[in-house]
């Protein structure tokens, strides 16, 4: 008999699906790859606190779930799939699907197939782990993760794979083991810096023994591996082999279903209805995959999908909080009808999927302000995108000239994307309705829809040229302009262009920072420093046939680079701007001619930009002159925030009694908000990177952090009473507050918030006796530069 | 930009010293008590209850210092002001004792807060002059970089010792293992190097003094000249440059240890001195009015 | 001897590995010190842990610790060592083994269980620097301090034999460590126990404490704390300082009263010396008649300043005619005499003693009245004795049978007196008694220096005022001569009597003479020869006569 509907993915959502679909009375089968439900889950360290996030949507499921240790949570779902029996298959990975509604056929990894009228996909972005592709893969020493590296000791252990994962449980297993790496390639080039250093010491000291060039080419189940060597087949003699060689991800065997992707970038979601179904009939995908990283959303999903295939209607669980969003907007329209609306008065949301465009509105506010209002200021460090869905509102910018937005238009793109303080003051023009929408949903959106980002680049082109350099050139010429500009990006330390090269076009910064730098006396002198927002090469502009100095990337950079020829046109077109353009270029020289004057300070400045602080919007900087190593910095911060410092003050290096301690610089666009779950990291109206309550410990920030101050750390016992304390000494003093040895909410990650929430700024500063710590930002690098030269 | 306790916000706190010492010594100077000047006059009681809070609130700034939330000013500000108002204190302090002393309790609290404050005079020259010195001794690398250096250093020439014969493994182990660049602080305050090494001299090993590894290198020196098979010279040679390498970085290690027990030593006198200050203090109050 | 040591270490691996090291020597010693020949990296080994020696062929382990060694689980100091035996040193285990051939001794060494287990070994190259624990040193201080400076001192008071014993011993502190001066001198004997003085603890001394010993006037008639408000005794005593000086002379503690005295006090006001002082008030003895017409003598203040005010003792001197340059004439001729000659002070030299007529005029003033008979002189202070001396001289020369005394008219040689000549003999002397009387009294010698009158009383016709000296004209003053140096400075500086020529004249310097050394008590009124001067400097505070403290 045939199947009403099959689960692929023992997930959160299939779960979930899979219980509905029971309580429905339809007649399903779950495919799990792995031998147990809720694979990912299952990876997650032991006693790692789960959250329930996003608060405010209702959990709708015929499975429990609340906030909880990892096992309470994984305990109940086994306890509800139970009953099911045989409709739950484990360890039965489906390596095909084929046909639509109503005959699927699903090919499983033994060769079986199922056939069934609908499918399910919830098989998550997790993929499977890379398998090593050589026979006698699956023995039984043979294990592709690694949860807790401190379960074995003073065995020989093989660890195959060339990653960070590779390389960190390596180093973690060599210390109460003998740890023999092997490397596909003659290094390890995909390795994060850290990483590399503390593999490579590794091997330099003996510690851990690596084959280079060399691949796996048979295990034999006694317990032994056969390496493939330049030198040939060496036999190695192992307790345990642990394989790291990443996931495969799961889109291609998505897209061998035949479901279509909006684009080729890795982040886009699969297209799909307002019931989760895709482009292909009868085909569904939800949770992860589908677009919704949390747990909840996923149960929903599969619950409502459920219901969809029974072929009922029912309403998405988020309906309730959009009507409530929406209740208070002039519309007076429904939620589907208001989503209409929106997309019909915004044309960046023209051909956004509807599923997407939900979910962008779900996270999105909706300000009403009245005229006269301000939306945002100067100098704030919001980083939000404002839509106008109703109204004007007026831009102000530096020389009080306002720049009318109607109906329909964005603005906020400038801090969007180059995540640095809104450029101008914005107004309501008249009584508004404005769609507020986080950053990382946008950026999500510019990934997967090109359009929108082409549309979004053009407008920040355009508006940084009239702030900066042309202000009152027309409008269109800009468009103009703006349709050749190029996309390009820098790693860091690339160089934009050469001091001598030909001055051929004018580079925006869109992202990240770059060092001006002139050769002078055989060796080269930082001059000044340019962030996001503004733009080099503008000399090249005014006439000047050669690049007057070296412009390099101090951090990863993305900038637009407008011809010469296109711009030129311009200026001649347009009297007056020429000058313009002139002034600003007679400015810059000015200062970089005072720059060059003090070469010690350029070269301060230059040891800044490479302790990566072009990027920062604010940093702690310590005078070793002044600075006695008491630590009170790192005290007063543990004491302020839990126990546990943020920061580190020896670590880190000097330059001209200058010195950088490993401490949050709150980039301007930060790697820690680039891949958080539940989007627990972020920025304060001010500025701060600070990470929430909210947060899972899943230590992404931590790995993506290049500066290392972002760490995972248990909460720790409480402080005890000062006085008492420094009567008796009883109890641990400031800063050496031990880890709690019960703590269920497991390591979260713990990082810089400037103290935010306390009144008087930052602890490390105002608990430095010497007054060595200071934290400054930026753009005063010349000023105390000036100090050290 | 950066800016040092006694610069602290232009001198506030030096002015606001000046300002109170001056108001005392002219209060003293105009002052014409019934009797000779002394604690017990008016203006002397006075003085004596100033210079008491005086002394409280400076010893409160062990506990500001650590009362990181608080928002009363900034740590720097505090002890900015601890340093002036605490160089203050003696003169307020003599013209509350009329310039009298003797050989009591009254004296001794004073003798205690004299050595309070020379001590903390001393604690503000080093916490001037000596962050320079580490800064420039490290050149730029920390504590932590030179220790890493060092421990490869170690791990290198094990592994070099491993090639030759357990003699060299016990002077490579015993002199990671008997290095010693001071225990205490009084040690590393004389910078002396107590490290030993155990040398074979014949068949026997002896324990060599080893400061800044010359015992060590000496030792090698002999063995290479010795040596009869060049490979193995050359692994000598090899592990005598390792070691060549490592007195070379225990040099600003041993001056790094120094210099920052200068930093701190001082508090040793600074903080029982205080507590015992604090004593003396109420000692002095209660007894001038046990006997009234 | 021949040590064999066998290191057993384990790992990364988890295996263990052994290297063994020879060694001769005649002992091994082993510690955290560097210098050991076993050298332990271990917080809990002693700097000299240990060492093994040969006693008379067997090897022994001997530890100058007290707490010893732990050899096979007992603590000991000195053990003979025996195949199999355990020495636990420090957190490393020492084992004694079979002495392989060409060794006399072996033993293995290595870490203990649980030493193995802490991981957490300290930084090798920058361990944390020892020190001794600030906290527990600043309590110690601090106690200390407490103890002996609060604590047994304060004993005392509530067990006042303890604090005899304090006080008696040397070592042990007592209260004089709270002394905030010196004690005075005049106190060290009552001063020996604080409590004498200071009765109660945290109660100022009472001035009972002070009238125990010292019964002193009162300043005022009447209730001393209506008039003086609440003064203690020690408002203007003090003790306890420096210099040791019981009195204050503070302006204050006078002027603040007499600088504005109410109304109905007959005083006149006086803030300062200098600048608020009432002229000098002599006290003079004056004769006053009474109802009873004789004469009596009464002190009366009146202000020197008064052309009125004189000094009426009825003697006659003339200070100017004795200090006279050219000298004046004696017994033994003109010679020129000072003050000195008859003002002699008191011992203390506080005041001058009182001239006298035997010892001070008599020298050159005899009474003398027969000039045929010079050595022969009237007593000096009677009349009537004067009167009687004449008339018994004279009688003698005219009855008495020495040839050659006088004209004998009366008598006829070879016949015996007659009644009638003795009457008319007697008559003759007194004739003769009177002449010489009167030459004395009237015209010689009394009248020299005394007031002399007439009477109607026909035996005797001749009164003599008495004299009556006023010994101190600032009876309530402590002045003193001796301070003014008397040698130094010439006795006219201050008293003019050179020129004054009538022994009327009060020669007591006004107090502009004074003032010419002694200023203001508020130093800036005063000139450089003016020495600054409060009230308690010549005047006193517990004068006579207003009764004493209860």
């Amino acid at each position: 008999m045939s199947l009403d509907l099959v689960i692929v993915g023992g997930g959160p959502a299939g779960l979930s699906a899979a219980a509905h679909a029971n309580q429905l009375g339809l007649n399903w089968l779950l495919l799990e790859a792995s031998p147990a439900h809720a694979n990912t889950i299952q990876r997650y360290q032991k006693g790692k606190h789960v959250m329930a996030e996003p608060a405010l949507v209702p959990l709708r499921s015929d499975l429990p779930f609340t906030a909880g240790t990892r096992e309470a949570v994984l305990g109940s779902w086994e306890q509800g799939v139970t009953p099911f029996g045989a409709r739950m298959r484990y360890s039965s990975e489906v390596v095909s699907i084929a046909g639509m509604k109503p005959a699927f056929t699903l090919t499983l990894s033994g060769g079986e197939t199922v056939s069934a009228a609908s499918v399910v996909l919830a098989i998550g972005l997790q993929g499977n782990p890379r398998k090593l592709g050589a026979p006698g893969e699956d023995a039984a020493f043979v294990q592709y993760t690694l949860d807790d590296p401190e379960e074995y000791r003073g065995e020989t252990i093989v660890v195959v794979g060339a990653g960070d994962a590779a390389i960190e449980n390596a180093i973690a297993l060599s210390r109460n083991n003998t740890v023999i790496v092997v490397n596909r390639r003659d290094e390890f080039a995909r390795a994060k810096e850290g990483n590399l250093a503390q593999i490579s010491r590794a091997i330099e000291a003996g510690t851990i023994k690596c084959f280079f060039n060399s691949g796996v080419a048979s295990i034999d189940h006694a317990g032994a591996v056969v390496l493939n060597t330049e030198t040939g087949q060496t036999r190695v003699a192992c307790n345990r082999l642990i394989a790291r060689l990443g996931a495969i991800p799961p889109r291609s065997f998505v897209e061998a279903c035949g479901i279509r992707f909006p684009s080729d970038d890795p982040t886009t979601l699969p297209e799909l209805t307002g019931q989760y179904e895709s482009n292909v009939p009868g085909l569904y995908v939800i949770g992860a995959l589908g677009g919704y990283p949390l747990i909840k959303q996923a149960m929903n999903q599969g619950y409502e999908v459920a219901e969809f295939i029974a072929g009922r209607e029912i309403l998405p669980a988020d309906h309730g909080i959009l009507e409530q969003k929406f209740r208070s907007l002039p519309f007076r329209l429904g939620v589907d009808e208001t989503l209409a609306l929106i997309r019909e008065r915004a044309p960046l949301f023209a051909d956004v999927n509807g599923l997407v465009l939900r979910e962008l509105v779900l996270a999105s506010e909706l300000l009403m302000p009245v005229q006269g209002d301000v939306i945002f200021r100067k100098n704030d460090y919001t980083n939000s995108f404002m839509t106008i869905v109703e109204g004007e509102v007026d831009v102000e910018t530096d020389d009080g000239r306002q720049i009318r937005l109607s109906q329909g238009q964005f603005f906020g793109e400038m801090s969007l994307l180059s995540g640095r303080r809104r450029a101008a003051t914005v107004r309501a023009a008249a009584p508004c309705v404005i769609l507020e929408s986080p950053r990382r949903e946008i950026i999500r959106l510019m990934n997967s829809y090109e359009a929108v980002r082409r549309s979004i680049d053009e407008h920040f082109i355009v508006r940084t040229l009239r702030a900066g350099l042309t202000p009152d050139a027309p409008q269109e010429e800009l468009r103009a302009i703006a349709a050749t500009a190029e996309q390009l990006s820098f790693k860091p330390g690339d160089v934009l262009f050469n001091e001598g090269d030909d001055a051929d076009g004018l580079h925006l910064i869109r992202s990240g920072s770059v060092s001006v730098s002139r050769r002078i006396g055989g060796r080269d002198i930082v001059t000044s420093y340019v962030a996001a927002g503004n733009y080099v090469g503008e000399m090249g502009l005014v006439g000047q046939a050669r690049r007057s100095a070296t412009v390099r990337a101090t951090v990863a950079t993305d900038s637009i680079f407008l011809k010469a020829d296109v711009f030129m046109k311009m200026l001649e077109r347009n009297l007056g701007l020429r000058e313009r353009v002139q002034e600003t270029v007679r400015e810059r020289l000015s200062e970089n001619l005072r720059m060059e004057a003090q070469p010690e300070a350029g070269d301060l400045i230059s040891f800044l930009m490479q302790q990566g602080l072009g990027e920062a919007t604010d940093v702690l900087l310590i005078d070793e002159t002044l600075c006695i190593g008491c630590d009170n910095c790192e005290k007063a911060c543990a004491e302020t925030h839990g126990g546990t410092s943020r920061l580190d003050r020896a670590a880190g290096p000097s330059y001209a009694h200058v010195h950088v301690p490993t401490s949050c610089r709150h980039c301007e666009d930060p790697h820690c908000m680039k891949d958080c779950p539940p989007d627990a990291i972020r920025r304060a109206p001010n500025g701060e990177v600070y990470v929430q309550d909210s947060c899972i410990g899943c230590g992404n920030c931590e790995r993506n952090c290049p500066y290392g101050v972002i760490q995972m750390a248990s909460r720790k016992e409480e402080a005890p009473n000062l006085l008492l304390w420094m009567l008796t000494g009883r109890g641990p003093g400031p800063g050496e507050r031990q880890p709690l040895a019960d703590d269920r909410e497991g390591k979260k990650a713990v990082k810089c918030d400037m103290c935010k929430d306390l009144s008087g700024g930052p602890a490390c500063v105002r608990a430095c006796p010497t007054g060595a710590a200071l934290r400054i930002s930026p753009s005063e690098f010349v000023k105390l530069s000036k100090r050290a030269g | 930009m950066h800016q040092s306790i006694l610069a602290f916000r232009k001198h506030r706190y030096l002015w606001l010293a000046l300002l109170v010492t001056a108001l005392c010594v002219t209060a003293y100077w105009i002052d014409d008590p019934q009797e000779p000047a002394n604690g017990g006059t008016v203006l002397g009681y006075t003085l004596g209850t100033l210079g008491a809070l005086l002394i409280l609130w400076l010893a409160w700034y062990g506990v500001r210092k650590r009362r990181y939330a608080s928002t009363a000013g900034t740590v720097q500000g505090w002890l900015s002001a601890h340093v002036y108002l605490g160089a203050a204190l003696p003169v307020i302090v003599l013209l509350h004792s009329g310039f009298q002393f003797g050989y009591n309790v009254h004296t001794l609290a004073f003798v205690l807060m004299s050595l309070v404050v020379a001590s903390g005079l001393f604690g503000v020259y080093v916490y001037l002059k000596y962050p320079q010195r580490l800064s420039e001794n490290r050149g730029g690398a920390n504590r932590s970089a030179l220790i890493d250096e060092l421990e490869d250093v170690d791990e290198r020439s094990k592994r070099i010792a491993s090639k030759l014969p357990p003699e060299f493994q016990e002077l490579v182990s015993s002199g990671i293992g008997r290095l010693q660049l001071g225990e205490s602080m009084w040690q590393r305050l004389r910078g002396r190097d107590l490290s030993q090494v155990l040398l074979k001299r014949g068949n026997d090993y002896a324990v060599v003094a080893n400061p800044g590894q010359e015992a060590a290198l000496d030792w090698l020196a002999d063995q290479q000249a010795k040596c009869r098979e060049p490979a193995t010279a050359a692994v000598i040679g090899e592990l005598s440059a390792l070691l060549r390498n490592k007195r070379r970085l225990l040099k600003p290690l041993a001056e790094d240890l120094r210099l920052q027990a200068l930093l701190e030593v001082w508090l040793c006198a600074h903080i029982p001195l205080t507590a015992a200050l604090l004593a003396a203090l109420l000692v002095h109050i209660l007894s001038v009015f046990v006997y009234w | 001897m021949k040590f064999l040591i066998r290191f057993i270490s384990r790992n990364a691996a988890g295996g263990t590995e052994q290297h063994d090291r020879l060694v001769n020597a005649p002992i091994i010693t082993m510690g955290r010190a560097t210098d050991r020949m076993l050298h332990l990296r271990d917080r809990r080994a002693r700097l000299e842990h240990a060492q093994l020696e040969e006693q008379n062929g067997k090897v022994h382990i001997t530890t100058a610790a007290l707490a010893g060694v732990e050899v096979n689980g007992r603590s000991q100091r000195d053990a003979r060592l025996v195949v199999g035996d355990v020495v636990e040193v420090g957190s490393n285990i020492l084992r004694v083994i079979e002495a392989p051939p060409g060794t006399d001794f072996a033993f293995t060494f290595e870490l203990s269980a649980e030493a193995e287990r802490d991981t957490d070994t300290p930084d090798h190259y920058a361990p944390e620097a020892k020190r001794f624990s600030l906290r527990s040193l600043s309590w110690i201080l601090a106690a200390a301090v407490l103890l002996l400076a609060l604590v047994v001192p304060g004993l005392g008071i509530v067990n006042p034999q303890f604090a005899a014993v304090a006080r008696g011993s040397k070592l042990l502190p007592d209260d004089t460590w709270w002394l905030a001066g010196p004690l005075h001198t005049a106190h060290t004997a009552a001063g020996a126990d604080c409590q004498n003085c200071h009765v109660a603890a945290f109660e100022r001394v009472p001035d009972e404490a002070c009238v125990d010993c010292h019964e002193v006037n009162r300043h005022v008639a009447g209730d001393t704390h209506e008039v003086l408000g609440e003064r203690r005794c020690a408002s203007c005593h003090l003790e306890h300082n420096e210099p040791p000086e019981l009195v204050k002379r503070h302006q204050g503690l006078c002027a603040d009263c007499h600088r504005n005295l109410p109304g109905d006090v007959l005083l006149e006001n006086a803030g300062d010396f200098l600048l608020d002082h009432p002229g000098f008030k002599v006290s003079l003895l004056q004769p006053q008649v009474n109802a009873s017409g004789e004469t009596e003598w009464v002190l009366q203040h009146r202000l020197l300043a008064d052309a009125q005010t004189a000094d009426r003792s009825n003697l006659k001197f003339n200070h100017a005619a004795h200090l006279d340059e050219a000298g004046i004439l004696a017994a033994e001729g003109r010679r020129v005499i000072d003050c000195a000659e008859c003002h002699q002070p008191e011992p203390g030299g506080a005041r001058m003693r009182p001239i006298r007529m035997d010892q001070n005029c008599a020298g050159c003033h005899s009474l003398n009245f027969d000039p045929d008979d010079p050595r022969r002189t009237v007593p000096h202070g009677d009349p009537d004795a004067v009167m009687q001396v004449l008339v018994e001289y004279y009688s003698a020369r005219l009855l008495g049978d020495d040839p050659d005394a006088g004209e004998q008219r009366v008598r006829r040689p070879g016949r015996a007196l007659t009644r009638a000549d003795r009457d008319r003999a007697a008559a003759e002397a007194r004739v003769q008694a009177m002449q010489v009387a009167e030459d004395l009294f009237e015209r010689r010698v009394c009248v020299n220096c005394h007031e002399v009158t007439r009477n109607d009383d026909a035996e005797m016709p001749w009164t003599v005022l008495p004299v009556k000296l006023t010994e101190r004209f600032f009876p309530h003053s402590n002045f003193t001569h001796a301070a003014h140096d008397t040698a130094a400075s010439a006795c006219d500086s201050c008293h003019d009597a050179s020129v004054s020529e009538s022994s009327a004249d009060v020669l007591i310097p006004a107090i502009e003479s004074c003032r010419d050394c002694h200023g203001s008590a508020v130093l800036r009124h005063n000139n450089a020869s003016q020495t600054p001067s409060t009230c308690i400097m010549c005047h006193s505070f517990h004068f006579e006569a207003k009764g004493t403290y209860p």
